[in-house]
């Protein structure tokens, strides 16, 4: 069957009322959290993974993705109009965004960045139509060798654009590692660290520590510093832009797709860097560097499509290979196998309906931001006059009820506390979450593999050294080096990147 | 950041209890990983280890442990040399609203299955008491709608395993 079969057969799934309704939650609540500061995709993730339980996997996937790539939408909103990013990934458009609003062109970014933002993702949903199914065909050959190759690979990305120092970062991996150590060992099922208790038997579940370390954590700082907002009220009018605004955005619009899709692949804060690295290259390549910051639209048509490019690519590692790129992405993966869909070699062939329901509702479900996003602006931006307080109320309810459903324990709720508490200290001083989360997801494949690996080579390490173990680590971080010098080359620097989240 | 006046009024709040330098929290967090290093690899001792071709139980976990205990004793080395970006900075901690947060949550992971699901309703009272100026009265009026909406949604309508809003 064709690829265009497959994709009509995923619409005819998508455009069902009910998956329809569920994009719709997903996209509208993606925004609503992207828009809110202090909840970004995670924290959306989670507080509606329980909703989910009772819904198909076709279902639950395309509200959860919805609301993945509807948070990278309204983040831009608060940045435009009140300097507030609402979610990380958001922050580079406060620098001419708020400026634009300023002068009385905010209808005019709003526009900008939701065209950029469709452009985006458009493409990069393209792209994932185009290169996943091909990838997972290439990778249901690979042994658990090129497995581990793979999956080392991509923590030592993680490490390698952290934004914390690299000791930092190695020792959030290796405590990643000795969380998923616990419980039954994958290959000899021996009990490790498991003290006795019952619960620890199938290991520390991951939704409570990611419930834990992203939105407890995100409360705990958040309510430190709760601050009242004026935002800048655009006129319906003003959302028309100018021609020369739209000539003079298309071009950043163009890279920063290209830029978008690249990091998206590459796993970690791909998001942030893909934007800090957009709006580096505007800024090199134009003729004014500085008028940067006081308001140039290409300061917020390339970062926000990058922003945007990054989720249909982050995609691809994730069905592909079942490796989360991102905390999301793992969440979504949770998600998958919470729904008896395993992501990996083998999903695209055995759940052909999940996949190409998912690509057929992200091209549905973009079309429905740029719809929501520019006549219900002004919806969103009154959002904002909620308090923070009932919000961090309600979050926690949420994060309780979503943590106990899962296995109907209240140890995991213990564990979220912990987690909370653990994820509050590490951010307060600089240590980054987001690599001990991904080491907790991938610890027990890593050992798996590698464990594997020896009985394949009968304990060689030589020939594990020889194989295509080395050729493809060597030339991964060959690449990624490249990348590097050329991201230093543009102007960006680590400590550019705000404080770890 | 563009030149233009911040739309935000900070609300100062309470003021945190303590001001903790970054490279000395950075420090501390760092030996208290190395302790755990420390302890954790000395559990992993106790696990089959198998041998270097054919590793067993304890094997990974160890050199996890081994690992985190160098990655962490790197920060602290780095930490003594000043190398931290946020340098003397202080950072401030221990605000009364998170602890009465982390402290409800261990209430509710108590209670949750003892009490209830009312359980969480104490706790958004006390939230929204320290965190708003509404008073106890109306605290407890909103606290009260979010948990019944929740338990309505959730338990009711959606039919998710949760415990009884009463247990008696």
């Amino acid at each position: 069957m064709s690829s265009l079969d497959l994709l009509s057969q995923g619409f005819a799934i998508a455009l069902q009322p009910h998956n329809l309704f569920l994009c719709f939650v997903g996209v509208f609540w993606g925004t609503v959290v992207g828009v809110l500061p202090g909840l970004g995709p995670l924290a959306g993730l989670t507080l509606l993974l329980p909703l989910t339980f009772k819904l198909d996997a076709n279902g639950a996937i395309i509200m959860l993705s919805g609301i993945f790539y509807g948070a990278m939408y309204g983040g831009s909103t608060t940045s435009i109009l009140m300097r507030i990013p609402g979610e990380a990934a958001s922050i580079v458009t406060c620098l001419d965004g708020y400026a634009m609003a300023r002068q009385g062109r905010a209808g005019t970014a709003l526009v900008v960045a939701a065209v950029g933002s469709f452009i985006g993702a458009s493409v990069s949903i393209v792209g994932l139509m185009l290169f996943a199914p091909p990838l997972a065909e290439l990778m249901v050959r690979i042994g658990p060798v090129e497995e581990l190759a793979l999956l080392l690979l991509t923590l030592m990305v993680v490490s390698f654009v952290s934004q914390s120092r690299l000791p930092k970062t190695a020792a959030m991996i290796f405590l990643g590692f000795l969380i998923a150590s616990v419980g039954l060992d994958p290959v000899e099922a021996v009990a490790r660290y498991t003290f006795g208790l019952i619960e620890l038997t199938d290991g520390i579940n991951f939704v409570a520590i990611a419930i834990g370390l992203f939105g407890i954590s995100e409360i705990l700082l958040t309510i430190e510093r709760i601050a009242t907002v004026q935002p800048i009220r655009p006129a319906f009018r003003d959302l028309l832009p100018r021609w020369s605004d739209l000539k003079a955005s298309m071009p950043a619009i163009m890279r920063g797709t290209g830029i978008g899709f690249l990091f998206g692949l590459v796993p970690g804060p791909s998001g942030v860097l893909s934007t800090f690295t957009s709006y580096a290259l505007e800024k090199r390549i134009s003729g004014d560097p500085d008028s940067f910051g006081k308001g140039r639209i290409e300061g917020v048509a390339g970062p926000e499509t990058a922003n945007n490019a990054t989720t249909g690519a982050a995609m691809i590692p994730l069905m592909v290979l079942g490796i989360p790129s991102i905390p999301a992405t793992a969440l979504l993966l949770s998600a998958l196998i919470i729904h008896n869909v395993q992501p990996g070699t083998l999903m695209i062939q055995q759940h052909p309906e999940v996949f190409w329901g998912l690509i057929a509702s992200m091209y549905i479900g973009n079309a429905m931001l740029l719809v929501l996003n520019l006549p219900l602006v002004g919806i969103f931006v009154n959002l904002l006059r909620i308090p923070y307080a009932y919000l961090a109320v309600l979050i926690t309810v949420f994060c309780v009820i979503g943590v106990y459903t899962l296995r109907s324990t209240t140890f995991d709720i213990m564990v979220m506390l912990a987690f909370g508490a653990i994820g509050y200290a590490l951010r307060k001083f600089e240590y980054d979450v987001a690599p001990l989360l991904l080491a907790v997801v991938l610890g027990d494949r890593i050992e798996s593999a590698f464990r594997q690996s020896l009985i394949v080579t009968s304990g060689d390490y030589w020939r594990l050294a020889t194989s295509s173990f080395v050729q493809a680590i060597a030339g991964a971080l060959v690449l990624i080096l490249a990348v590097r010098l050329v991201i230093r080359a543009l102007g960006y620097r680590k400590h550019d990147l705000p404080p770890p989240e | 950041m563009s030149d233009a006046a911040d739309p935000r009024e900070e609300d100062p709040g309470d003021e945190a209890p303590f001001l903790v330098r970054v490279r000395t929290g950075e420090a501390v967090i760092a030996a208290m990983l190395l302790a755990l290093a420390v302890a954790a690899g000395v559990l992993a001792g106790r696990l089959p280890l198998g041998t270097w071709r054919l590793p067993n139980a304890g094997f990974f976990p160890l050199v996890a442990a081994v690992g985190l205990a160098v990655s962490s004793a790197a920060v602290l080395v780095g930490a003594g040399l000043g190398g931290t970006r946020g340098g003397t900075a202080g950072v401030p901690i221990g605000h009364l609203q998170g602890a009465a947060l982390l402290l409800g949550l261990l209430a509710v992971a108590w209670g949750f299955e003892r009490l209830g699901f009312v359980v969480l309703w104490p706790v958004c009272v006390l939230l929204l008491v320290l965190l708003t100026r509404l008073g106890w009265l109306r605290s407890a009026a909103v606290a009260g709608a979010f948990v019944a909406g929740a338990y309505l949604v959730f338990a009711t309508l959606l039919g998710l395993q949760l415990p009884a809003f009463v247990i008696f």
